[in-house]
């Protein structure tokens, strides 16, 4: 069990350190920077609680995005900057690299099976991830104030009057 | 709002606001936000109605201010790259003119300062971002310290690679396929060389730094507020784009995978 958690402690410190690497990319606010680190430490802990759990492979990358599309969320209304800047730094180790690279290998061994398992694996992954995203972003598109307020030519309400 | 705006005003004020939309949209930023701010500075000048059409390479405005007449103008957008900070600036500026209504002089220069400022080709920090991207995720997905070290020396390699050739590139799906063949050999390369052990994490570090995973969420995004031309768009370009790069990794390991 020791070695275990080591070797989980291990991949988490990576995933910290390539999203900080990725904030720096995209130009993150260095004010922002830790809790930018702070998501992607977050839903890679979700994932691996999920992984534990022996949970499907949607429902392993479902969940931590919703958790990550959540926190992204609050934060930005409690830092006031824009969701895309948590959203993407706490998906980002939940991206399917290794997959897609598997998948591209087995195709140049000429491995049929093993390529459409992989690729079909990268897919479910990566819908996994659209789902957990779109379902709480959802919710938080129907509560925010932050609709388009427009005016049109020949408005009903207007001929009332 | 009861003056009436001229003419050349109107046309003037819709030129800021178009620079500012055009530089958010080409910074990464939503198409609701892009209409929303460019339809709230319209309303701030001169009231009226705004029609605001933008999907990911065009904008285009029509206004009719009260007691105008109406003005049309478009903009084409080519080529984009994320940069939050910037967005973020746009954002506040947009809200600062809302607020506040400064002269049209003084919007151009702001937007101007914005995007032009970091003029430098060469930035530390983003350098720092390709290598901690490319070791850490090497390391991530299992690969040993020589791995991470190696995965840093193509992280290296590939922010060279992209400062030099990514501005005269248009078509991001060819300029995926050959940065990547590039990355590809670069990795071969470094194990051949004795610097690195597995070329598979290798690989898989520096495939994480150039997979579009911003643009699917984008296109999330933009698919939810509504703007489902811009989200198909997006969405098209990170599959293509996926494809071009598994593609140019096969294309390296075809060529020069007998070195490992």
């Amino acid at each position: 069990m020791g070695g275990f958690l080591q070797e989980y402690a291990k991949m988490i410190i990576a995933a910290i350190i390539g999203t900080f690497g990725y904030s720096q990319l995209f130009g993150v606010k260095r004010n922002r920077l830790s809790y930018a680190c702070l998501g992607g430490a977050l839903s890679i802990t979700v994932y691996f609680v999920c992984v534990h759990m022996g949970l499907s492979l949607l429902m392993q990358n479902m969940i931590p995005a919703v958790v990550a599309t959540l926190y992204a969320e609050l934060m930005a209304r409690y830092a006031k900057a824009p969701a895309t800047v948590f959203l993407m730094t706490s998906i980002i180790p939940l991206t399917p690299g290794s997959r897609l690279y598997y998948t591209m290998r087995a195709i140049v061994d000429g491995n049929r099976t093993q390529a459409n398992e992989y690729g079909r694996e990268t897919l479910v992954i990566a819908l996994g991830i659209a789902l957990g995203i779109v379902l709480v972003s959802l919710i938080f598109h129907q509560i925010s104030r932050k609709k388009l307020s427009y005016r049109i030519r020949f408005d009903e309400d207007e001929r009332r009057d | 709002m009861g003056e009436k705006l001229s003419r050349e005003d109107a046309e003037l004020a819709l030129e800021c606001a178009l620079d500012i939309g055009e530089s958010m949209l080409r910074t990464g930023a939503e198409i609701l936000r892009v209409e929303n701010t460019i339809m709230r500075i319209c309303r701030t000048y001169g009231d009226g109605i705004v029609d605001v059409f933008t999907i990911l390479s065009l904008i285009i405005v029509s206004w009719h201010p009260d007691g105008g007449r109406n003005i049309t103008q478009s903009r084409r957008i080519y080529s984009y790259a994320t940069d939050l900070e910037k967005l973020e600036e746009l954002n506040a500026l947009s809200r600062y003119i809302c607020e506040n209504k400064p002269s049209y002089a003084k919007i151009k220069d702001s937007v101007h300062e914005i995007m032009c400022r970091r003029k430098k080709r060469f930035s530390k920090s983003r350098l720092a971002g390709y290598v901690l991207v490319a070791s850490a995720f090497a390391v991530f997905f299992g690969g040993n310290l020589r791995d991470g070290v190696a995965a840093g020396l193509v992280g290296i390699v590939l922010y060279l690679w992209d400062m030099l050739f990514a501005k005269g590139s248009k078509n991001r799906v060819v300029y995926s396929l050959i940065i990547s063949t590039a990355a590809g050999i670069a990795c071969i390369l470094s194990v051949a060389a004795g610097i690195g052990v597995n070329t598979d994490k290798i690989m898989i570090g520096s495939i994480m730094l150039l997979i579009p995973g911003i643009n699917l969420m984008n296109s999330l995004r933009d698919m939810m507020s509504g703007d489902i031309i811009t989200g198909i768009l997006r969405l098209a370009e990170a599959l293509m784009m996926a494809v071009a790069i598994a593609a140019g990794f096969g294309l390296a390991i075809m060529a020069f995978g007998g070195l490992c």
